[in-house]
């Protein structure tokens, strides 16, 4: 079977800053996949040439079997995307949004109608189908983009960072319906995050990026297994992108990682 | 149940034409700005106060002067058109700004 993404060397550069240095990974179909690393390590840029809304500076990668640079609308009608930031709507209702992603992704209008009412079911948000989006809360929201992004039954969904902003009990509720999508339709799904129990919890393999590189990668248990007998997933991403987490990730202490990086290298 | 769904993607349902698709998402961004007309006809109050100004107040005032030569047409009836055209060019300028905003800020 082949893999649902595959990527060879893909690289990026924005002028003399590589976002994506030779990045080679696969994903198997159905997986859920976890992208891991700190701020600027390269996630988003590397989903934007995933899914063509970025052309790559060099290398290359399928989706789905379909090539980004050559096949890309084949490429955009097999995904689903979640961005980083928000994507819905919110002077208008959670039915009116996903009519509009129907609409855009061209479903028969009787076909729409239906998926509509089940995707609100499915999501939850079906007592609130009608309300304008800009009273809900982040996870409702989340949950709407994520229904917006499934309307057409993208073989591979994309999520960057689903739940950052989100509170526990709401970040509960969009692991419990990846995990649902996942079970029900197959999906493979490609998920970016900070939070290490996320990873933990949802992902069965992760990447782990590191200025731009795959510095990591296996199923989180490998992973700490392999750090140290008690290690946790947070010990994981220390050991290899040398930073604490809260640390953020500065243009500056990005530069002067890269900096020590080429010397030590 | 899935294996049967999956087998039917990723082409469910034909693709209309490159050109199809232009006039179909251009309908879909234009009909969802109208619903939110419809959400929040407050809206339409704003928009139509600038024009409504010119009218009244330039317009008007102009009248009264004379000061510009428009034969046997009232000043009025001379400047309403060119009223119009002008909101409704502005307001398309304006939408146009804001889509290719949301295209570049949001999605990227
Ligand atoms: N459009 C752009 N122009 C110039 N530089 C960019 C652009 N997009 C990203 N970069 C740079 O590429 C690097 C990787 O950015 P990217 O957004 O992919 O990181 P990320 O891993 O998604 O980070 P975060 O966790 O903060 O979302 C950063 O150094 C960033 O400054
Ligand atoms: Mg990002």
């Amino acid at each position: 079977m082949p893999q649902a993404i595959e990527t060879r060397e893909l690289t990026r550069r924005f002028g003399t800053v590589t976002a994506v240095d030779a990045l080679s990974l696969a994903v198997r179909p159905g997986e859920v996949f976890g992208l891991l690393g700190p701020n600027g390590a390269g996630k988003t840029t590397t989903i934007k040439m995933l899914i063509t809304l970025l052309p790559p500076t060099s290398g290359s990668a399928t989706v789905s079997g379909y090539d980004v640079i050559a096949d890309q609308r084949l490429v955009r009608r097999s995904i689903g995307y979640v961005p980083q930031l928000l994507s819905s709507d919110g002077a208008l209702s959670a039915r009116e949004n996903l009519d509009i992603s129907g609409r855009l992704y061209h479903i028969p209008s009787a076909d729409r109608r239906a998926r509509i009412s089940e995707a609100l079911e499915f999501m939850g948000l079906a007592d609130v189908a009608d309300n304008l989006v800009r009273t809900f809360s982040g996870g409702m929201i989340r949950r709407l983009e994520i229904a917006q992004a499934m309307l057409h039954r993208p073989e591979i969904l994309f999520l960057d960072e689903p739940t950052v902003g989100l509170d526990p009990v709401a970040r509960r509720a969009v692991w419990e319906h990846v995990r649902r999508l996942r079970d029900r339709e197959g999906t493979t799904i490609l998920l970016t995050t900070h939070y290490m129990d996320e990873a933990a919890e949802l992902c069965e393999r992760v990447g782990i990026m590191h200025l731009g590189k795959l510095v990591a990668l296996g199923t989180p248990a490998s992973l700490a297994a392999e750090v140290g007998p008690a290690a946790t997933l947070d010990d994981v991403f220390t050991h290899y992108t040398g930073s604490d987490l809260d640390e953020g990730g500065t243009y500056r202490d990005v530069a002067r990682t890269r900096r020590t990086a080429r010397r030590l290298g | 149940m899935t294996s049967l769904e999956r087998a039917a993607r990723p082409a469910a349902w034909a693709e209309p034409t490159a050109a199809v698709r232009f006039v179909l998402d251009a309908w879909t961004v234009a009909e969802a700005e109208l619903q939110k007309l419809v959400h929040d006809p407050t809206e339409l109050l704003t928009r139509a106060v600038q024009p409504i100004l010119w009218l009244l107040v330039f317009g008007q005032v102009l009248a009264r002067a004379r000061a510009i030569p428009t034969g046997q047409l009232g000043y009025i009836d001379f400047l309403a058109p060119g009223v119009l055209a002008q909101s409704a060019l502005f307001s398309a300028i304006f939408f146009g700004i804001a889509v290719i905003w949301e295209c570049c800020t949001s999605t990227w």
